[in-house]
C-alpha cells in the first residue's frame, strides 16, 4: 500500500492505492497518525485506486476511526471497488462508518 | 557409514562360503565367516550391531538357516541386521518359510555374481537408511504426545523421512514404526506422486540413476508440483496415519506380503515389511493411492490429559487442539444425529486463528460454528482461545442470534481495537430441517443439496464480532433436507495462493462446491485444489462440513 495525504478545505482526505494487508499494518498506523495530528474537522479515506484487501484492513479502519472519533473527526469511506467494495459490504461496514 | 562394511557369511561348504567371500571382498566388503548356525550366532552375539549384513545358507547341519533367523529374530539388536537367506534354485518352500521367519531378502543357489552384489548393497542400503531413521528417531523428544489430528504435505523424500521421523515419535515403539512409515511416505512420493513404476525404479537401480531421476521429476512441470498428504490423528485407541498421493495407483493386493516370486528382487518389500513391522493394520483404498495404516495404542496409553513436556511445537499442537472438538465429541454428535462432520485445517504458521466447535443441544439439534480471527500466528492462536473459552462459558446456544451477540459483547470487553472475530454460529435442527445461523463477516455459509441439484448460499455478512459492545446480529435460515451437506469456510481459502499469483478465490470455491454436487467427497475436492500449492500456505486454510 502506498498512501497520499492531502487538505481537503478544513477536512483532510487520504487516497490509498494497491493493497491494503496486514503488512501494511505500521505503515498504516503512520499515516492514521499523520491525518489526524492536523485536527481535520473530517476524513475522507479514498479507497477508488486500492485493488485489494484482507480482513485485517478492516481492522486498521477500526483503528482509524478510533483516532479519528477520539478528536470529534468523522470518516468517509468513499468509493471502494470490487473486492473492497465486496469485503466492507460482508463486514457490514456500511453500518459502521459512512460510505459513499 | 564409517569404515568398511562388514558382511557374515554362514555357509557349511567351504567352496560355497570361499566364493561368497571372494566376490564380497572384490566389492570392499570386510566378510567374517561362519560354518554353521551355531558358530554364526557366536560371531553375532560377540560383534552385535557391528555386522552390517547376513548371508545365510538356508540348509545346514546343527542348527539350519531358520533357526538361526528364529534366534536372531528374538533379539533387539539383532534382529536389526538383515538377513539375505540362501536358498535352492526350487527352493519357492524355503522362500515361504523364510518370509514367514522374518527374512526379507533372498538370493537362489548358485548365485550369479551381479545378483548377490546388487541384492547386498540393497539390503546394505536399506539397512543404513533404517538404522538412520532409528537412531533420528530415538534422538527425537517426544514433545508431540498430544498432538491429535494434524494435516502435513510432503513433496520430496527428504521431507517424507522427516515426517517420518517426527510422527513415529508421537508413537508408541517408534524405532519399528519409523522404518514402515518411512517406506509408505517414500512410496507415496517416488511411485505415487512421481509416477516411477516398479520396473523404473528397477532399471534405475541397477543404473544407480534413481537419486538423479527422482530429482529430475521433483524439478519437472509435470510431476514436481505434486503434493502428498498425510492426515495424522489420534483415536481413543488407536493412531491412525492416512497417505494419499496424487499418483494413478497401483494394485497394492500384490504388494500386502513379500511375495516368493519377488522375494529374490532388490527393491518392493516396503509394504510387507511396514505391515509386518511396524503397523497393526495396513489397508490400502480406492485405486491405491490412499493408504490407512493404523497403530494401537497400548492401555496406559488411552488416558487422557496426561502431562507432557512443553516443547515450541507441543505447545502449538495442544493449542490447536484445544481449538477445534476431539474426536470423541465429533463421533458422539455424529452418533446421536446420524450425520457425518469432516474438518480442514491447516494453519498458515504453526498455529492460526481459526478454529470450529460442535455442541449437543437436545434430541433434534446440535450447534456448530466456525471461526477466524484477525491476523496469523500466536497471537491469532491466542485470540481464538480466548473466543473458545467465550463459547465454552456460554450455555448451548438455542438462539444463534442472541449467542453471536452476547460473543460479541464479551469479545469487544476482551481485544484490542482492530481484533476481531469473524464467525459463522448456528444450529442444525433435524426437526425442522434447517441450518439456524448468525454470521459476522465470514464468507456465506451454504447447503448442497444432490436430491435438487442446488447450491444454496446463505448471507455471511455481518460486523465483526469483538469490534464493539451493543452490536444485534439478526438469525438467518437454510433449508437443510436430509441428504445435503452443510460447508462452512473462513475467507482464508479464498486468499489461498494470492502470494503465488494464483488467489483461489470465489471462483475456487464455487468450483469445490461444484464438484461436491457432482458427489465428489469434501475432503478429496480440498485436497486436490490445495494440494499444488507450495507450503506453507499464504493463509490459514479451514472448513468444516456436515451431511445429513
Amino acid at each position: 500500500m502506498n498512501y497520499e495525504l492531502k487538505a481537503d478545505g478544513d477536512g483532510a482526505t487520504v487516497v490509498l492505492r494497491g493493497d491494503l494487508t496486514s503488512a501494511d499494518r505500521d505503515a498504516f498506523e503512520t499515516m492514521a497518525e499523520r491525518a489526524v495530528a492536523a485536527n481535520p474537522r473530517r476524513l475522507t479515506v479514498d479507497l477508488q485506486k486500492l485493488g485489494y484487501m484482507d480482513s485485517a484492513g478492516l481492522g486498521m479502519f477500526l483503528t482509524l476511526r478510533e483516532k479519528a472519533e477520539a478528536k470529534n473527526c468523522p470518516v468517509t469511506l468513499h468509493g471502494p471497488t470490487g473486492e473492497v467494495r465486496d469485503l466492507l459490504l460482508l463486514a457490514r461496514f456500511d453500518t459502521l462508518f459512512t460510505v459513499t | 557409514m564409517s569404515g568398511q562394511i562388514r558382511a557374515l557369511v554362514v555357509d557349511d561348504h567351504p567352496l560355497g562360503r570361499r566364493l561368497l567371500e571372494a566376490h564380497l571382498r572384490v566389492a570392499g566388503y570386510e566378510t567374517l565367516v561362519a560354518a554353521d548356525g551355531c558358530e554364526a550366532l557366536e560371531i553375532l552375539e560377540r560383534e552385535g550391531g557391528r555386522v552390517d549384513v547376513v548371508l545365510l545358507d538356508r540348509r545346514m547341519p546343527r542348527m539350519d538357516g531358520i533357526e538361526v533367523l528364529a534366534r536372531l529374530k528374538k533379539d533387539p539388536v539383532l534382529a536389526e541386521i538383515p538377513v539375505i537367506l540362501q536358498t535352492a534354485a526350487d527352493g519357492q518352500d524355503e522362500v515361504i518359510e523364510g518370509i514367514r521367519a522374518g527374512a526379507y531378502y533372498y538370493l537362489t543357489k548358485p548365485f550369479v555374481p551381479e545378483v548377490l552384489l546388487s541384492i547386498t548393497a540393497a539390503a546394505v542400503e536399506d539397512h543404513v537408511r533404517y538404522r538412520r531413521l532409528r537412531d533420528e528417531v530415538q534422538r527425537q523428544v517426544a514433545g508431540l504426545g498430544m498432538l491429535s489430528d494434524a494435516t502435513f504435505h510432503f513433496r520430496t523424500v527428504d521431507e517424507a523421512n522427516r515426517l517420518a521421523i517426527t510422527l513415529a515419535a508421537t508413537c508408541p515403539n517408534p524405532r519399528s514404526r519409523v522404518i514402515g512409515l518411512s517406506e509408505l511416505l517414500i512410496n507415496a512420493v517416488e511411485h505415487g506422486n512421481l509416477g516411477i513404476t516398479w520396473q523404473a525404479k528397477h532399471e534405475l537401480m541397477a543404473r544407480k540413476a534413481l537419486a538423479e531421476e527422482i530429482q529430475a521429476r521433483l524439478d519437472s512441470t509435470r510431476w514436481g508440483r505434486r503434493y502428498a498428504r498425510l492426515r495424522f490423528r489420534r483415536l481413543a485407541d488407536r493412531i491412525e496415519l492416512t497417505i494419499t498421493d496424487q499418483g494413478e495407483g497401483f494394485d497394492w493386493r500384490n504388494y500386502l506380503q513379500l511375495s516368493p516370486d519377488r522375494a529374490h528382487d532388490t527393491h518392493g518389500r516396503g509394504i510387507a515389511l511396514a505391515r509386518a513391522l511396524s503397523f497393526d493394520d495396513l489397508s490400502y483404498r480406492g485405486r491405491g493411492n490412499e493408504v490407512v495404516a493404523t497403530v494401537r495404542l497400548p492401555e496406559t496409553d488411552i488416558v487422557p490429559g496426561r502431562p507432557t513436556a512443553a516443547s515450541g511445537d507441543g505447545m502449538a499442537a495442544a493449542l490447536r487442539a484445544v481449538l477445534t472438538p476431539t474426536d470423541r465429541q465429533t463421533r458422539r454428535i455424529e452418533e446421536a444425529h446420524g450425520v457425518t462432520i469432516g474438518s480442514m485445517f491447516e494453519p498458515r504458521r504453526a498455529v492460526g486463528g481459526d478454529l470450529w466447535g460442535l455442541a449437543p443441544i437436545d434430541e433434534t439439534r446440535f450447534a456448530i460454528w466456525l471461526g477466524d480471527m484477525t491476523g496469523h500466528g500466536p497471537e491469532a492462536a491466542l485470540d481464538a482461545h480466548s473466543l473458545h473459552t467465550c463459547l465454552r462459558r456460554m450455555p448451548p446456544p438455542g438462539d444463534p442470534a442472541e449467542a453471536l451477540s452476547q460473543l460479541g459483547d464479551a469479545l469487544a470487553g476482551l481485544l484490542p481495537t482492530g481484533r476481531y472475530a469473524t464467525m459463522v454460529l448456528g444450529i442444525v435442527d433435524r426437526g425442522r430441517d434447517v441450518f439456524t445461523y448468525a454470521a459476522s463477516a465470514i464468507p456465506h455459509p451454504c447447503v448442497i443439496d444432490p436430491a435438487s441439484g442446488a447450491i444454496r448460499q446463505g448471507d455471511g455478512s455481518g460486523v465483526p464480532a469483538g469490534i464493539a459492545r451493543g452490536i444485534r446480529y439478526p438469525a438467518r435460515e437454510l433449508p437443510f433436507p436430509p441428504g445435503a451437506t452443510l460447508f462452512l469456510h473462513s475467507d482464508g481459502i479464498e486468499s489461498i495462493g494470492r502470494e503465488f499469483g494464483e488467489a483461489v478465490g470465489k471462483e475456487g470455491v464455487a468450483a469445490i462446491l461444484a464438484e461436491a454436487l457432482a458427489g465428489t467427497p469434501f475432503d478429496e475436492a480440498l485436497t486436490r485444489r490445495f494440494a499444488s500449492l507450495p507450503r506453507p500456505l499464504d493463509d490459514d486454510l479451514s472448513a468444516v462440513w456436515c451431511r445429513r
